[in-house]
């Protein structure tokens, strides 16, 4: 329980800033066509980040479980990402304020958001993993000293 | 055993030295050497239940400082020790301990594997199946540890 509690805590803190952010994109993108923001609008963006939210809480607390830690993290974003984007898509394509043909566009420029970040998370990870594979030539170097000593 | 004990103490010296003199090496000498050992390599700690132990600090995986208290977990006990974490990081440096975050201290020996994980952290799987985050700013000191390049 304690686990959960604190996956919501960091969760929360991370996409609250997210979730002003829209606020604030809405609220600008509402003034330059010299209209307001529609308090459906509002209520879609609390449900869409409450939904993330639970999402994000649950890949957090997925950390406690081992086969699910043993997964390398660009791994764990590619099982945790449709459904995030699915949560993001659906939200964009009920807002008001945004014009029909802009919504495809946004969800396109989502999606490939999703899929660079994807690939350039797989990229991050193989150039560390040489670095790591490194390190771990030196502990395996480093503890047979060790057992050496031990004798 | 007769033996003529001496303790000297010098400004310049940076480690505690201890130098046996002895006409031969025989058993009680082994005795002696042992005893030193385990005094200097083992650590006093509280289970849970108030009973109070004595373990090989080679048997300890890592050191995890939560509310205030200082922790040593062993492959399948947690005991709670009396030093602070800088006490341990100091003590058991040269005992293969190395900082890994805020509020951990591994022993190396324990350590099986090393993956990458997001945010240049790096994740370590212990012997017991267990892992732990290195925080990206120990992961030099952690590289040092293992003989790889200076930290910065």
């Amino acid at each position: 329980m304690d686990r959960i509690i604190s996956s919501f805590r960091k969760a929360s803190s991370r996409l609250v800033w997210a979730f002003l952010g829209c606020i604030v994109i809405l609220a600008l993108g509402s003034y330059l066509v010299g209209g307001s923001i529609a308090p459906k609008n509002i209520f879609i963006l609390t449900w869409m980040f409450l939904c993330m939210d639970i999402v994000c809480t649950i890949i957090l607390s997925l950390d406690g479980w081992k086969k699910w830690a043993r997964l390398p993290f660009w791994i764990k974003k590619l099982i945790a990402l449709p459904a995030l984007l699915a949560i993001a898509v659906a939200g964009i394509m009920n807002l008001d304020e945004v014009k029909d043909n802009y919504k495809t566009n946004l969800t396109i420029v989502v999606l490939g958001f999703g899929i660079a970040y994807i690939f350039s998370s797989m990229i991050l990870y193989f150039i560390e993993k040489k670095q790591t594979d490194k390190m771990n030539d030196a502990l395996s170097m480093m503890q047979k000293e060790i057992a050496k000593e031990d004798e | 055993m007769n033996m003529k004990l001496f303790v000297k103490e010098k400004c310049d010296v940076k480690e505690t030295e201890v130098e046996i003199r002895c006409r031969t090496r025989d058993r009680e000498v082994d005795d002696l050497i042992a005893g030193l050992r385990s005094a200097t390599n083992t650590i006093i700690g509280e289970r849970e239940n108030g009973d109070v132990c004595q373990v090989p600090v080679t048997r300890i995986l890592y050191f995890e400082a939560i509310d205030g208290r200082v922790f040593a977990y062993l492959e399948r006990d947690v005991i709670k020790i009396k030093s602070t974490l800088y006490e341990v990081e100091e003590t058991y440096r040269h005992s293969y301990f190395v900082r890994i975050s805020k509020s951990t201290v591994v022993n190396l020996r324990t350590i099986t594997n090393m993956r990458p994980e997001e945010g240049r952290r790096v994740k370590l799987e212990l012997m017991n199946k267990e892992y732990l985050i290195v925080s990206k700013n120990y992961v030099s000191g952690l590289k040092k540890a293992l003989g790889m390049k200076e930290a910065k």
